[in-house]
């Protein structure tokens, strides 16, 4: 009898291995792999909206809770975006002055883009934000995947108060969020087109995000460079080499 | 000649009767005169407003433009390639294509929001006249400056010369930041224009925006109002599928509350102008009455009625003359000078942007107006002594002479 | 000999009834024509304050002073939570109804276009107490909890809504996150006040709900009966013993002060018109009256050759003026009367359907006011220009010999 326990039990952590993952652990998975302390990188993002269309490319560099974010196609180039923890300031070649992103206006969107600023700039993990729950798992374009239900935390500012995530099991990548009002109403649906490998790491480097309230309308953000191992310059996240 | 001669002669005999009918023509012609100068002093004021800065005569925009104005959206554009056609069209004085959006003006750390205009300088001159209300000069074409609202200066504690950036989304939504110059400002007493609001050239605008080619709207100025209706069809015919040329009075609901408050002003004229008269034809009839008996003494004399009628028409006539050039010199003084000074009304700190009025009322004196109300004038006068004197020259002189006068 | 004067001198206005009538229907028509106008404009002023007052603010209200500072503040930054006032108002005797609104900013979707609205959460059981809304409503009202909207006529043309079709609400809740509200379109408003139906109606438990505000609104309307300055002060007292310095009571007027600058300089227009109609109506009876007592030289040269006295002569045309100015401004202020009272209890509909907008809620059935300093006023300057004019050339005549007077 005790053997036959025993061996249920073996079964069922055997068959079910990932089942098993909590909510918690695989959110922790993705984001050991998303989330980094340094790095760098260039990315490009392509704006639809309606019959408009217009790509805008950058390099970024991050450090904990700070980024640094300067544009690099014609239209943009030498625009710079400083987040430092909550302020954002933005450096305009041709401006005088630096501009400091009130709050209103950070949950504007992001260059057009159907990403806001919150969205660009969220630094914190979603763990540290939301109560997660495995709701099942699904396959999804054939890979299985895991199915997270995130709800804001209470008392927690974040834009969207619920979120829905397709972890992929073997990339533990998100591949597919959708962003959802209070309501439950879904608002914005990201996806990732690409994955990957990055210096060990496999990394989304393709996201597609459209918003699900008005037609015609999508953010292409493609990652083309991707560097974890890098030394921050002294003073690159200052006010100071902002303007330089 | 005769009877202008005795027309003049019984004019200075009465004198206090000609005083008086000079006086009731005299305050007519200034009362009428005074209340249209008021009335279209502040319905041009904000007609001319409306259609100036913001309807035109005809107004040429997307579709979808008018839904989304208030957000000064950059989606819904109309090609500016249409002004060549414009021109062509025979009537249009003023083709002025305009570009709004809004922006930040970024100062310390503080954001304060403006709206901005960019246009063509010389078209929108034609269009809306602002340069009269300009301090300094206008932009100079593809140079970063720009001219900004007077209220709006003073209250950022800015003076022309000084250099502020602007902060602004693309059409695609970039976000953009730039210093300007300020090289003007306007003093035009239009919430409108002097609060919030930037102007910058339009060219520059379109490549900063990302858009070239590209307006949220085409004004258009037509020579007379009344030939916006025939206008509309040609312009109608020009514009691509997808843009609407709507008329200044379907602009909004502003305009239709300055037609409606308009026709209030028109019933309040005319009970003046008809007062006027009816004070001057009742004060010419009791003249004439009292004179009954001095008709039949002429008639007895050997006056023809016609000929009696003939000499009051002259008395009538000088009186009238008279009497509006009297009326009509205090009348146009007292508007000239409201013209140039105007009234306050209101403080202008507390009213809200969507009124094209000046805190202060200027009247309008214009000459075709004072010659309408002169020859009026004259001819109440006129029909005011013609009027009893026909009944009293075909009286016998028998009968006129024993009247009591 | 004061009776056998007036006696002469309603004798003689007989007598010469055609130019008394006359000169009468001058004054007659310019005093009726001062008050009626004046009627019409103060009925239309009052007009446009009471839409104001019936459909967006009440009489009195309660919010923040920063929403009423900066207008263009949709934030949720200043909401309170009106319960700690509720008691307090209803035991004062002034407040007759009250009712809670919740103002926010809201975009509406309707599947192909969004239009940024000023959404409001109305209470649907309390605000018709203050409000009159109802009756510009085609449809059903909102009912308590439901997933449902009233909107604006505006709105619903600009994005072809009609009753019963669905519409999504985009907002944020008070912690910023997106709040998405699938609701029914139950009813569409079309009423005299453009900024309302530029708004949607959504049941203020939903929209608290949904909004993660518990209880809290933006502002409380109430209608007081009585003295409006009292009320008023007795609600500022009561917010005041609730020690909060963030929120305020504001008159209706305070409330809407773009209007009352409008109505204010509106209002210097039509008195800039009056007086020049008080002007000519002057001068017309004056002149009558100068013409009536020059034209009887002969019989004042009569009379004093009869042995009347300098001052009963004088005191015989001073009453004859006397005389026109009562009869002439009594039949203008009587029948101003009767047309007024026409004016304030039926009223007239002058525009029709006609939608008039800006800001300006004019539309509606118009009535007169009372106005009775004008009324009382009018009647006064009337009277008192016809005595004087009268006793000008009554001096000046009465003054000569009878023998010059007679050879005139």
């Amino acid at each position: 009898m005790k053997r036959l326990v025993l061996l249920m039990l073996l079964l069922v952590c055997n068959s079910g291995s990932a089942i098993a993952e909590t909510a918690e652990q695989i959110m922790k998975m993705v984001e050991a792999n998303v989330y980094y302390g340094e790095a760098y990188m260039e990315s490009d993002m392509t704006i639809r909206s309606g019959r408009r269309e217009m790509t805008k490319t950058m390099s970024i560099w991050v450090q904990g809770q700070n980024a640094l974010a300067e544009f690099t196609n014609p239209a943009d180039r030498g625009t710079k975006y400083l987040k430092l923890e909550d302020e954002m300031w933005i450096f305009f070649p041709d401006a005088e002055d630096l501009v400091l992103i009130s709050g209103h206006m950070l949950r504007q969107g992001f260059m057009g883009s159907d990403m806001s600023y919150e969205d660009m700039m969220t630094t914190e993990k979603l763990s540290e934000l939301y109560d997660l729950e495995l709701e099942s798992q699904e396959d999804l374009d054939g890979r299985p995947t895991w199915v997270i239900g995130a709800t804001a935390k209470e008392g927690v500012d974040v834009s969207y108060a619920i979120r829905k995530m397709w972890i992929d099991q073997e990339y533990h990548i998100s591949v597919r969020e959708e962003l959802y009002a209070v309501s439950g109403r879904l608002l914005k649906v990201s996806r990732v087109e690409e994955i990957d490998q990055i210096a060990g790491r496999n990394y989304p480097v393709t996201v597609v995000t459209e918003d699900a309230l008005r037609r015609d309308s999508s953010t292409t953000l493609r990652i083309l460079h991707i560097d974890f191992d890098i030394d921050v310059a002294d003073g690159l996240f200052s006010l100071e080499s902002l303007q330089r | 000649m005769i009877l202008l001669r005795i027309a003049l002669r019984n004019l200075g005999r009465a004198k206090t009767r000609t005083v008086l009918s000079i006086i009731s023509i005299a305050v007519g012609v200034f009362v009428v005169l005074v209340s249209k100068g008021f009335i279209d002093g502040i319905m041009d004021q904000m007609y001319d407003g409306t259609i100036r800065f913001a309807s035109g005569h005809i107004r040429i925009v997307h579709d979808q433009y008018p839904a989304k104005e208030q957000l000064l959206s950059l989606h819904y554009t109309v090609d500016d390639d249409l002004l060549l056609d414009l021109d062509e069209v025979p009537g249009l004085v003023a083709v002025s294509p305009r570009l709004r959006f809004g922006g930040l003006v970024s100062r310390e750390a503080t954001t304060q929001s403006v709206r901005i205009t960019a246009i063509d300088g010389q078209r929108e001159e034609a269009m809306s006249g602002m340069s009269r209300f300009l301090v300094g000069r206008w932009m100079l074409p593809g140079t970063r400056e720009v001219v900004a609202g007077g209220a709006f200066l003073d209250k950022a504690g800015l003076v022309v010369g000084d250099r502020i950036t602007v902060v602004f989304n693309t059409a695609f939504g970039a976000m953009r930041g730039i210093t300007f110059e300020i090289v003007g400002s306007l003093e035009s007493g239009f919430v409108m224009l002097d609060h919030d609001s930037l102007f910058m050239d339009l060219n520059l605008a379109q490549e900063l925006l990302e858009i070239p080619g590209e307006v949220t709207e085409i004004t258009l100025l037509a020579g007379q109002i009344d030939a916006v209706e025939g206008l509309l069809s040609t312009v109608e015919a020009l514009v691509p599928t997808g843009t609407s040329a709507i008329p200044w009075y379907a602009h909004s609901e502003m305009v239709e509350y300055l037609v409606v408050w308009d026709s209030v002003y028109i019933f309040m004229y005319l009970i003046i102008v008809g007062l006027s008269t009816f004070v001057v034809i009742n004060t010419m009839i009791m003249v004439i009455n009292e004179r009954t008996r001095e008709i039949g003494m002429l008639s007895a004399l050997g006056l023809s009625p016609g000929q009696v009628l003939r000499m009051f028409l002259w008395e009538g006539g000088i009186i009238g003359i008279t009497g509006a050039v009297i009326g009509a010199i205090p009348g146009s003084l007292l508007l000239l000078i409201g013209e140039r000074t105007g009234l306050e009304l209101y403080d202008p700190a507390s009213l809200d942007a969507q009124y094209f009025m000046t805190p202060k009322l200027y009247p309008t004196f214009s000459t075709s107006i004072l010659t309408y109300v002169m020859i009026l004038a004259v001819l109440v006068t006129l029909f005011a002594v013609w009027l009893p004197s026909r009944t009293a020259a075909k009286l016998e002189p028998s009968v006129a002479l024993r009247r009591n006068g | 000999m004061a009776g056998i004067l007036t006696k002469l001198a309603f004798r003689n206005l007989w007598r010469q009834r055609r130019r008394t009538i006359l000169t009468c229907l001058a004054l007659a028509f310019g005093i009726y024509m001062v008050i009626i106008l004046d009627s019409f404009v103060g009925g239309m002023t009052e007009m446009a304050g009471r839409n104001i007052v019936q459909l967006q603010t009440g009489d009195v209200q309660i919010q923040a002073h920063a929403y009423v500072d900066d207008p263009t503040d949709r934030s949720l930054d200043h909401v309170f939570a009106y319960s700690d006032f509720t008691d307090d108002l209803r035991q004062l005797d002034q407040v007759s109804a009250m009712t809670p609104r919740l103002s926010f900013a809201a975009e509406l979707h309707n599947g192909m276009d969004d239009y940024h609205v000023r959404a409001m959460g109305v209470d649907p059981l309390t605000d018709p107490d203050v409000f009159t809304t109802q009756q510009y409503l085609a449809g059903q009202w909102l009912e308590p909890g439901q997933q449902q909207v009233v909107v604006g006529a505006r709105v619903a043309q600009l994005l072809d809504l009609t009753v019963s079709d669905y519409v999504i609400l985009l907002t944020r809740t008070a912690n910023n996150a997106f709040q998405a509200l699938d609701l029914e379109v139950v009813g569409i408003l079309d009423t005299p006040h453009p900024e309302v139906n530029l708004a949607v109606y959504v049941p203020l438990d939903m929209a608290q709900t949904s909004l993660g505000l518990d209880q809290a609104i933006t502002s409380l309307h109430m209608t007081v009966s009585g003295s409006a300055k009292s009320a008023y002060e007795a609600i500022s007292s009561v917010v005041e013993q609730q020690n909060s310095t963030a929120l305020g009571a504001y008159t209706w007027e305070q409330a809407a002060e773009d209007f009352m600058v409008m109505a204010q300089s509106s209002r210097a227009i039509h008195s800039m018109l009056l007086s020049m109609l008080i002007l000519i109506a002057i001068v017309g009876v004056v002149n009558a009256i100068l013409l009536g007592a020059m034209e009887r030289t002969r019989e004042i040269g009569v009379l004093k050759a009869m042995g009347m006295s300098e001052r009963e002569v004088t005191q015989e045309f001073v009453t004859e003026a006397f005389g026109i100015g009562f009869v002439g401004s009594a039949a203008g202020v009587l029948l101003a009367l009767l047309t007024n009272w026409f004016l304030v209890e039926y009223g007239i509909n002058p525009y029709g359907d006609m939608d008039l907008g800006a800001g300006i809620p004019l539309r509606g059935h118009l009535y007169g006011v009372w106005n009775w300093t004008i009324i009382a006023g009018a009647f006064m300057v009337g009277i008192l220009a016809s005595v004087l004019a009268g006793i000008v050339p009554a001096i000046r005549a009465a003054g000569k010999s009878p023998i010059w007077a007679l050879r005139q």
